[in-house]
């Protein structure tokens, strides 16, 4: 089928549901923190999120919607706005369920982390906290924000880009070959409506275009 | 283990080669067809690439650097530049391939999408093609490109934006009015040359207490 979403939405016959977060998949799960200038802490998973360059490398995630004037912006987008700092932690299939209670439509809390069960560690170059338990975490410098285009009752959803300039990666998902062990992260995924999916050791497999020699053991990539 | 890559770069022992892309994963692939002034069809993959938001639907991707061994930006950055227009096609298992095979660098008056034998189909607002084998593809139209901080080496570092205003959707994955996440098998990309399948047993659901969008009898 065809549909322009401009004409008959997101929804047209015979969906029930908008179809938009079905038709990129699988999506990376952003778990942002932030903190605010009285040092709260946010946590909230986006799946509009993605490395976007890697020299130098940089990262985006896209905040809710809001209205100005009207409505408040997420704390994802005040906070990072008002200090200039976020950190992306990676959520693998061991921490889907408390990731799942930090989404917006969760109560805040100024104890975000503690209230699901998570542990906090701090950064080296940045304030805000990262997810002691996920394996890898970058610290990220605010860059810039995009707004992106408004609905039709003036809401504009809003892209926000940051440059790492600290990595953490946990040190029993490092191999002895000098690589990130991809099978042992188990990182979660976002599909469209309720679904996920965890990427499994046994349906990982390596491909390379001819005269890409970037991870040739005695490459310089 | 921690390092700051403004110092120590992306590679830091004990890693062997750049660790970038195995810290943001899975990424999804956007396969983008652009057309050059001139008509000819570009097809390439970018896991630089995603959704930002629903409505207006907009999609990104990352043309960054200069295609290897040149001075040249990439032809899916030229084109969508020159002509306003690009187009996202969902690589599935089935299209794995000749995926891979449209990852190569290729002149600008190469044509990716008759190479690796893909049928092209027309699309109805753009004027690039869409991959007629793929499931899902989304029309763009070209919004602005977001500069991002240089590399040093005199190429740019690019985020193309578009909004998409024009969905296609294969009859065969739609299912009880969803789109059957179980039928699609889409590819992703990780770090390395690694890329795993979404495969039906590996799909679950999860929802907080409060999230309603997708219960039966809410508009959604």
């Amino acid at each position: 089928m065809y549909f322009d979403p401009r004409e008959v939405g997101m929804a047209p016959p015979p969906f029930k549901y908008t179809v938009f977060n079905s038709l990129v998949v699988p999506r990376p799960i952003g778990w942002i923190t932030t903190i605010d200038v009285d040092g709260v802490i946010n946590l909230a998973p986006f799946s509009f999120f993605n490395a976007i360059s890697a020299e130098p490398p940089c990262v985006i995630y896209c905040p809710s919607y809001f209205k100005p004037g009207f409505d408040e912006p997420e704390p994802s987008l005040v906070n990072v706005k008002a200090t200039g700092e976020f950190v992306y932690n990676m959520c693998t299939h061991d921490l889907r369920e408390k990731m799942v209670l930090t989404t917006k439509q969760s109560p805040r809390s100024p104890k975000e982390f503690t209230n699901v069960g998570l542990e906090v560690a701090s950064c080296h170059q940045v304030k805000p906290p990262r997810v002691k338990e996920a394996p890898v975490a970058l610290e990220c410098k605010y860059v810039q924000s995009i707004t992106l285009p408004a609905t039709e009752d003036g809401a504009a959803a809003t892209a926000v880009i940051g440059q790492v300039v600290g990595i953490h990666i946990s040190d029993d998902v490092i191999t002895e070959d000098g690589l990130v062990d991809m099978k042992n992260l188990r990182p979660l995924a976002r599909l469209g409506y309720y679904d996920f999916a965890v990427i499994e050791p046994e349906q990982i497999f390596s491909m390379q275009a001819s005269g890409d020699n970037r991870f040739a053991p005695d490459g310089k990539g | 283990m921690f390092f700051e890559p403004e110092k120590v770069g992306m590679a830091p022992p004990p890693f062997k080669h750049t660790v970038y892309n195995a810290l943001v994963v899975p990424r999804p692939i956007g396969w983008i067809t652009t057309m050059s002034t001139d008509g000819v069809i570009n097809l390439a993959p970018f896991s630089f690439f995603n959704q930002l938001s629903p409505d207006p639907p907009c999609v990104m991707y990352c043309p960054n650097n200069f295609k290897p061994g040149t001075q040249e930006h990439k032809d899916s950055l030229v084109n969508a530049e020159a002509t306003g227009e690009f187009v996202y096609n969902m690589c599935t298992a089935n299209l794995l391939d000749q995926m891979v095979a449209t990852s190569k660098h290729s002149p600008r008056d190469f044509d990716e999408m008759t190479d690796v034998g893909l049928e092209a189909a027309p699309c109805e607002l753009v004027k690039p093609p869409r991959v007629r084998a793929s499931p899902v593809t989304l029309e763009c139209k070209y919004l602005q490109t977001i500069h991002l901080p240089p590399s040093g080496d005199g190429s740019r570092q690019s985020m193309v934006i578009g909004q998409v205003v024009g969905v296609h959707i294969a009859d065969d994955v739609i299912n009880d009015g969803q789109v059957d996440m179980e039928k699609l098998r889409p590819v992703s990309r990780l770090g390395y040359l690694d890329y795993a399948i979404i495969e039906p047993d590996q799909i679950f659901s999860m929802r907080s207490p409060d999230d309603m969008r997708f219960v039966s009898g809410d508009n959604g």
